[in-house]
């Protein structure tokens, strides 16, 4: 009831801003043949991975992404992924919203929305500017973090006195728990990809970011997201979720290092209200308890070289990537898990680059019985990845 | 611990909001006639288009050549960038200025 309070009311301003803010027939631009507002960009990938298990070229990707420019105030983005991996295409819509300006600064996104939670899947997770051909431990489509989901945003960015900064307030139908129906190895665990809305709740979540330097070279960002989880009529309804986040960028040429240095991390907690699971598997009923908090953080360095006449130095680049996951103790997916990658990049232009990488990843984890140890495995694994931007 | 996080969330959210209003509010399009920048800081205007595209676009991806595309393809692809990447008004009108002055 509350929440469709807040929908209604979010949506009564809204449309009072559009209303207020509506476009006259001077904002529209004139789509005539040969200048047109469209484009048609994206990227491509194809990986080749080596280790004790496996030595395979991946997969191959290809993901189309769709510009329109309506007007001055109405611009729409989508992106596709097609990819072939294990024989088979999967197709997937990455992101697909479109964005009205209400003020210069204040811009209104609705649809499928990258979710601004910290700086990774929001703007670093197209491959070829991924400086990595990895992601860290925590990301991905199965990761703890959010990705994309169905929602509205207002986001911008003004001036505070001096200093910059970039803002993003959303709403969407947010995340679910695993209830262990599904998977029951995955009990308690966050699931952000869903592919119903499984409840009535919205989640609320928003990004701040701060440019403390007046060229612009240091981001601290700060993001928060509450939603609540459990399926509508379960007994896990009332499950909150808090999750919040710390993430840096810092890009600047340094003189003295002959280079650029590219310095990018985030910290995540993930925290989950208490709840105890029962779980049958194999006609037996197992009973889980445990303090559902997570958290995982990545911190990557890179350098770029300037100096010298020599153009293949100067389109190198070096990367190095700490990574870590730590799950709840005594939860069924309970993990430590560390992750270090190292990459050599070869840019052919400023969007299309050979990437090679060898990752370091150790994991303890799987809940052990009373008496018993986790298991620990070391994974080492070679990567080779083509990337082109058009 | 759990409650004084949700209610900091909450109050930060609530008074950020204000302020992201208050403050935009006060910004008028510079593209509209008499370029009013009321509330951009002054070493912001200053910057040239160039400074700009060099200081913003490195932040998470090489930075394109003015040659990349045409004038119509930057008008989109700045609009994109100032909506994705959260430039200013103003930001992304400099640069779009000094792509199409070097095209």
């Amino acid at each position: 009831m509350k929440n469709k309070y807040i929908i209604s009311s979010a949506s009564l301003i809204i449309l009072a801003a559009l209303q207020l803010n509506a476009q006259s027939t001077s904002d529209t631009t004139d789509p005539k043949p040969g200048n047109s507002r469209f484009m048609l960009r994206g990227y491509s990938d194809a990986t080749f991975q080596s280790n004790d298990e496996e030595s395979t070229f991946g997969n191959a990707r290809f993901i189309p992404v769709f510009l329109y420019q309506q007007s001055d105030k109405l611009f729409y983005e989508g992106e596709l992924e097609f990819a072939y991996e294990d024989g088979e295409v999967e197709i997937a819509i990455e992101y697909a919203n479109f964005y009205y300006s209400l003020a210069p600064n204040v811009h209104l996104r609705a649809g499928k929305i990258l979710v601004p939670f910290g700086i990774f899947f929001d703007r670093l997770h197209p491959s070829w500017i991924n400086r990595l051909p990895t992601n860290p431990l925590g990301y991905g489509h199965d990761g703890l973090l959010p990705t994309a989901d169905l929602g509205i945003e207002l986001r911008g960015a003004s001036y505070l006195g001096n200093m910059k900064f970039n803002y993003s307030l959303y709403t969407t139908n947010g995340p679910r728990i695993e209830d262990g129906e599904g998977e029951a190895e995955e009990v308690g665990m966050i699931k952000h990809e869903s592919s119903l809305d499984n409840n009535n709740n919205k989640s609320i979540g928003g990004r701040l970011g701060i440019f403390p330097l007046k060229d612009q070279s240091l981001e601290i960002g700060f993001s928060a997201l509450s939603a609540k989880l459990g399926d509508r009529d379960s007994d896990l309804e009332n499950i909150g979720a808090f999750l919040y986040a710390i993430d840096w960028t810092f890009v600047r040429k340094l003189s003295f290092l002959g280079g650029i240095v590219d310095l990018k991390g985030q910290l995540n907690f993930i925290n989950i209200d208490d709840q105890t699971y029962e779980v049958e598997e194999d006609s037996v009923t197992e009973t889980y308890s445990f303090t559902n908090k997570s958290n995982t953080s990545f911190f990557q360095l890179g350098y770029r070289p300037t100096f010298g006449n020599s153009q293949f130095v100067k389109n190198l680049e070096l990367v190095g990537r700490y990574s870590t996951l730590n799950t709840p103790e005594e939860a069924p997916w309970e993990t430590e898990s560390s992750q270090l990658t190292l990459g050599l990049n070869y840019w052919i232009d400023w969007r299309t680059a050979i990437k090679f990488a060898y990752q370091m990843e150790n994991i303890t984890g799987g809940h052990a019985e009373d008496g018993e140890e986790p298991e620990e495995l070391d994974v080492n694994t070679f990567y080779l990845q083509w990337t082109l931007g058009f | 611990m759990k409650k004084i996080n949700k209610y900091l969330f909450w109050f930060l959210a609530f008074g950020f909001t204000t302020l992201v209003f208050v403050q935009c509010a006060t910004q008028k399009n510079v593209s509209n006639s008499g370029e009013n920048k009321k509330g951009t800081p002054e070493y912001v205007l200053q910057k040239s288009g160039v400074q700009i595209w060099a200081e913003s676009c490195i932040r998470c991806h090489n930075t394109a050549s003015p040659a990349t595309f045409s004038d119509v393809e930057w008008e989109v692809a700045l609009t994109h960038m100032k909506l994705r990447a959260q430039l200013t008004q103003l930001e992304a009108q400099k640069v779009l200025e000094f792509m199409k002055s070097a095209n």
